[in-house]
């Protein structure tokens, strides 16, 4: 076993972008020093454009690195043999669905290559290791059907499981959540994280998702537009504002409260809230969606709404103009506040 | 399977302008001294050498239109994707079209050679086309290769129809038997060089099934799997066109065996997977060669069909019926 002091993959003062004859050599970043420890969850976040997926790309072996080092416990990766790299390292890409006619299995199949003889006869161990992938990430019940058959998240959890047959310490995975929805995203980051944790792997994954990311995750990438990665544990990259350095510009702003971007609108109008609880944060919310700032103190407010939860239900109490409406859900509240705004 | 094969192959031989029954054809095999020698003969120097012939075409065509498939992720790729088969045909025009008309003494002195001569420059000119792609091969893209596959395509094919504006009658005729293709070209003397091409060629495409398959996965996947991307395209590549150049040399053009058979196998067999592929594809391509070539014939009457539209004629029919059973070749291909 592999202590952080050892890691698994480690980068070195790293370049990294494309070379061809034409256009010369363009570097998308640069200086990394970077390392993958087995046993640890780690999400890069960054973004669109920044070199997240050359990053994943030249760790894994596929693209040249332009200049720096990268060591695979210890060796030079590009002086491995392409089969003992693919024993060590497995990939996972964006929605790619294969050509041709293959079952689930099959496919998955595809990940033992590294480890079976030329015509690729699967033994009793390479079977077991499949079956043991497919239970993984709990894909038993699509091994037979065929892969055209399969939605988005189904796919994606048969590349997974193909990545996990490979039987490889370290897994990087490009985008693996991109088209997937917000159920299928908990899922498969949950399966990440359980696989790094519980499988002793080291689990590299670019996302777009940074409130999943900032949950699950145990350590974060931020990749910079200057192409720069910061690195650190969710929490405390949270609390430093560092992610709000990387992500945030004038139009959104980072919310270390709720870990999230906030829409950043300055409200022209202001209602007095009362209340607190659940109901409060969310009506504070549908009223900023409507232009409307709750007031904090001097402003001259369009009406006031308190938010009564001590009963059996929430109810709404909203006045304006010496009139008092009752309401007796978010939803009714925020039509009439859109009939008064026009 | 190779049963059919083994009925169609026993049927190529024996049906013809001249009908020989299975005991006649055993009998001229075995050197039964009760067969008339004119059988034997159109068995042993005819019938036998165009079967085989059409056998190893039919197996070369069909792998290699597999290989095809694979390396440019195109369900349309054949073995002429590359412009071999122009390439072949340029030879051939050149020399029934230019050399031929201007040098007449020097290829009719040389008698049966002619034909050789015709051989000689279709491997030549389909051996030049490989040489530039493969040159090429090495700093393009699978997708720019297939388009300039296509070009060169469309460049040697005007080339050719600038030739036969030009040229004499009595040779365009010539060409134009070429370009239908035929089986009944090889004789056993060419045989000597005809079979060990085509057996190495399509036996070495066992040695390259599992990187096929991992190549389905895309050139990424395949990577991260421990093939060498590159190495795997060139040496499919070379395979191919090596395969399907000689077996244009030999026996001109033909169409679509090479793109109906992988599609037949997929679609028989429901899988992608090219260890099951590779052998059954070759099967398939050499079953609908002999048939064609069968129908060709047209046991029965005393004429021969061009080659070429039989296969097209009595294969499109078929992928059709596979594809709209399929419903469509999205499933097959991706997206």
């Amino acid at each position: 076993m592999n202590t952080p002091d050892n890691p698994t993959l480690e980068a070195t003062d790293l370049s990294i972008g494309y070379s061809d004859r034409r256009n010369g050599v363009t570097t998308v970043a640069s200086g990394l020093d970077l390392s993958l420890h087995t046993g640890k969850f780690i999400c890069l976040l960054g973004p669109n454009g920044t070199g997240k997926s050359t990053l994943i790309r030249t760790l894994s072996g596929i693209q040249e690195r332009l200049a720096g080092n990268i060591f695979l416990d210890g060796q030079p990766l590009e002086k491995m043999s392409p089969q003992k790299r693919a024993r060590s390292i497995s990939l996972v890409l964006t929605n790619a669905l294969p050509l041709g006619i293959f079952t689930a299995y099959s496919l998955i199949a595809l990940g033992r290559h590294p480890h079976t003889h030329w015509n690729g006869h699967l033994t009793e161990r390479d079977r077991k290791k499949i079956d043991w992938a497919i239970k993984a990430v709990k894909a038993e019940t699509l091994a037979s059907r065929d892969m055209s058959e399969l939605s988005d998240g189904e796919r994606q959890k048969v590349m997974v499981a193909r990545a996990l047959a490979q039987e490889a310490p370290i897994m990087l995975l490009d985008e693996p959540t991109a088209f997937l929805d917000i159920l299928r995203r908990v899922e498969l980051m949950r399966t990440l994280r359980n696989l790094a944790h519980h499988q002793n792997m080291a689990v590299l994954q670019s996302t777009h998702d940074l409130e999943l990311a900032l949950r699950s995750a145990d350590e974060l990438w931020l990749f910079s537009e200057s192409g720069n990665i910061v690195k650190g544990t969710p929490e405390s990259l949270a609390l430093t504002g560092r992610i709000s350095e990387v992500f945030g510009n004038s139009e959104l702003e980072w919310d270390a409260e709720h870990g999230s971007f906030e829409l950043q609108e300055e409200p022209c109008r202001f209602i007095k809230l009362e209340g607190k609880g659940t109901e409060h944060l969310w009506t504070k919310r549908a009223l900023s969606r409507l232009g409307y700032g709750v007031a904090t103190g001097t402003q001259e407010t369009v009406c006031a709404i308190a938010v009564e939860n001590n009963g059996p239900s929430p109810v709404w109490v909203l006045v304006r103009d010496n009139e008092t409406k009752t309401f007796d859900s978010l939803e009714r509240l925020t039509k009439w506040m859109e009939t008064i705004k026009a | 399977m190779v049963v059919l094969l083994g009925v169609l192959f026993v049927a190529n031989v024996s049906l013809g302008s001249v009908m020989i029954s299975v005991g006649d054809l055993l009998g001229a095999l075995s050197g039964k001294d009760s067969v008339d020698p004119i059988i034997r003969q159109i068995v042993t120097e005819f019938r036998l050498p165009q079967a085989l012939t059409a056998l190893l075409s039919g197996a070369a065509l069909a792998v290699s239109g597999l290989l095809m498939q694979t390396i440019f992720r195109n369900p349309l790729a054949d073995p002429f994707v590359l412009g071999v088969s122009s390439g072949a045909s340029l030879g051939v025009g050149v020399v029934l079209l230019v050399v031929a008309p201007a040098g007449v003494a020097l290829t009719e002195n040389l008698g049966l050679s002619g034909h050789a001569l015709v051989v000689f420059a279709a491997t030549l000119g389909s051996a030049a086309v490989l040489f530039v792609i493969l040159i090429l091969a090495r700093r393009m893209d699978v997708m720019s290769l297939l388009i300039l596959g296509l070009m060169i395509s469309y460049v040697v094919g005007a080339i050719v129809s600038i030739l036969m504006f030009f040229s004499m009658p009595e040779k365009l005729q010539a060409f134009l038997t070429w370009s239908f293709g035929q089986f009944g070209n090889v004789t056993w003397n060419q045989m000597v060089m005809f079979l060990p091409v085509i057996m190495a060629g399509t036996l070495s495409c066992w040695f390259v099934t599992k990187p096929l398959d991992a190549l389905l996965l895309g050139e990424d996947y395949a990577q991260s799997l421990g093939t060498n991307v590159k190495q795997i395209r060139y040496f499919s590549l070379a395979i191919a066109s090596v395969l399907a150049g000689t077996v244009t040399g030999f026996c001109g053009p033909i169409g679509f065996l090479g793109i109906a058979a992988p599609h037949l196998c997929r679609f028989l067999f429901k899988t992608s997977q090219h260890r099951l592929l590779v052998p059954s594809t070759m099967v398939m391509g050499a079953s609908l060669a002999l048939a064609a070539d069968l129908i060709a014939k047209a046991p029965g009457f005393n004429t021969v069909l061009p080659l070429n539209a039989i296969t097209a004629l009595f294969g499109a029919p078929v992928i059709i019926i596979a594809l709209v059973k399929q419903r469509n070749l999205r499933h097959l291909f991706g997206k």
